[in-house]
């Protein structure tokens, strides 16, 4: 009898574990099914595409987490790590180019162009921050708004055309690795900042406050957290984020336009719900972010590999994020 | 004088509770949803069967076209 209940309970155990990471199990039961019947799947280059790919998401994801984890979002995301790319490439086009956007600039050094992005974004989380934490404005609203604004500065600064003529030693950040072809510059790079940051969700005060003002806004105020600053920092942190992402973007695309990394926030978004940052706040792992990302991304390429009409794609990985969200909605009624 | 001091209300918080913390736009709508678990399972199913339908009619159109 008590044996039988203990089998029941490790049955019941297993399924919960199971349902709530449904889409990571299902995703990799569809990789595993694709390499069986495409061999070259888990080739060196496709595993390559599939780190580098998921990197650049995976830094995005990284900041959008930390407005996840305080219940909130940022949808500009996308558009901030655009216009870094915009930036960055129009900064580090060659000495010569025909259609170089300002001819008489010379060749500044790769990490002042880093850092001038770098600080882009933080001007633009910042502004985020401080327009839901003054005026508390809802974060979907206010980064709606910001994702529209930023969408049209780019716009307006590149004159709406595509930005071509890179440096080499720019664009060879994509190609160059370390040991392995598959560890990239910009897989090492992602690597870096997923271990800072892990760094500081889990060691500083910084990342208590976050996860306190995730659990409950009321009780860390009580408690002494300056709720206001803590999330200025976050979107700040966030936007720097994005900065480096599309500086890496830029690199790996070999130029950029006002539509790189449209939509990048929503992918983000999926990852992080994948890997079990929970929109209802307070709970949210690095490694969990990765795993979410680099799922996704996998979905993404086994479908190529399927021969799947792109246009279904987009229906597969829209279902998939519904998915997501429901089970997180499950958890959560679950706990009630 | 102490009648007057006993009549005072002392408003006590359970030394359990806390107060709630502000619900985003998402708990919001969860707790409007007031969905029973057995019907979220099976709108999950369906969205599962949803999805490999999908992928199935994909590599038909993708391998015609």
């Amino acid at each position: 009898m008590q044996l039988e209940t203990q089998k029941r309970s490790a049955i019941s155990t297993i399924g919960t574990i199971l349902l709530n990471n449904a889409i990571i199990v299902g995703i990799i039961l569809i990789a595993i099914g694709v390499s069986i019947a495409r061999p070259n799947f888990i080739s060196e280059a496709n595993l390559r595409n599939l780190l580098s790919n998921t990197a650049v998401r995976f830094i995005i994801a990284v900041g959008v987490s930390g407005c996840l984890i305080t219940k909130g979002t940022d949808l500009s995301a996308g558009r901030t790590a655009g216009l870094a790319a915009c930036v960055s490439a129009i900064l580090l086009q060659k000495v010569g180019y025909s259609q170089k956007i300002y001819p008489e600039m010379g060749d500044l050094p790769i990490l002042l162009v880093v850092a001038i992005v770098v600080v882009l974004g933080g001007i633009v989380g910042t502004v985020n921050g401080s327009v839901i934490s003054f005026f508390k404005v809802p974060p979907f609203i206010a980064t709606l708004g910001m994702q529209t604004l930023v969408y049209g500065i780019c716009l307006v600064y590149t004159g709406a055309a595509p930005i071509g003529g890179l440096r080499s030693d720019y664009t060879r950040l994509a190609t160059g690795y370390i040991f392995n072809p598959i560890f990239s510059y910009v897989a090492i790079i992602a690597l870096a900042v997923g271990l800072g940051m892990a760094f500081l969700y889990y060691k500083t005060r910084h990342g208590k406050y976050m996860y306190a003002i995730g659990g409950n806004e009321n009780a860390a105020e009580v408690a002494g957290v300056n709720v206001t600053k803590t999330k200025i920092k976050i979107y700040m942190l966030a936007g720097m984020l994005y900065g480096l992402c599309g500086f890496l973007i830029g690199c790996r695309a070999g130029g950029a336009s006002v539509n790189t990394a449209m939509g990048y926030e929503l992918e983000a978004i999926a990852g992080c719900t994948i890997g079990g940052v929970s929109v209802n706040g307070g709970v949210g792992k690095i490694s969990s972010i990765l795993i979410g990302v680099l799922v996704f991304e996998l979905l993404k390429i086994a479908m190529q590999f399927m021969g799947i009409e792109t246009s279904y794609t987009y229906i597969v990985q829209g279902l998939v994020i519904i998915v997501a969200v429901a089970l997180d909605l499950r958890k959560y009624l679950a706990k009630k | 004088m102490k009648e007057r001091y006993e009549q005072d209300e002392v408003i006590t918080r359970g030394e359990s509770s806390v107060p709630s913390g502000p619900a985003n736009i998402k708990e919001r709508i969860y707790e409007k949803l007031r969905m029973p678990l057995w019907l979220l399972d099976i709108i999950l199913v369906l969205l599962g069967i949803g999805i490999i339908v999908t992928l199935v009619l994909g590599m038909i159109r993708g391998r015609a076209g």
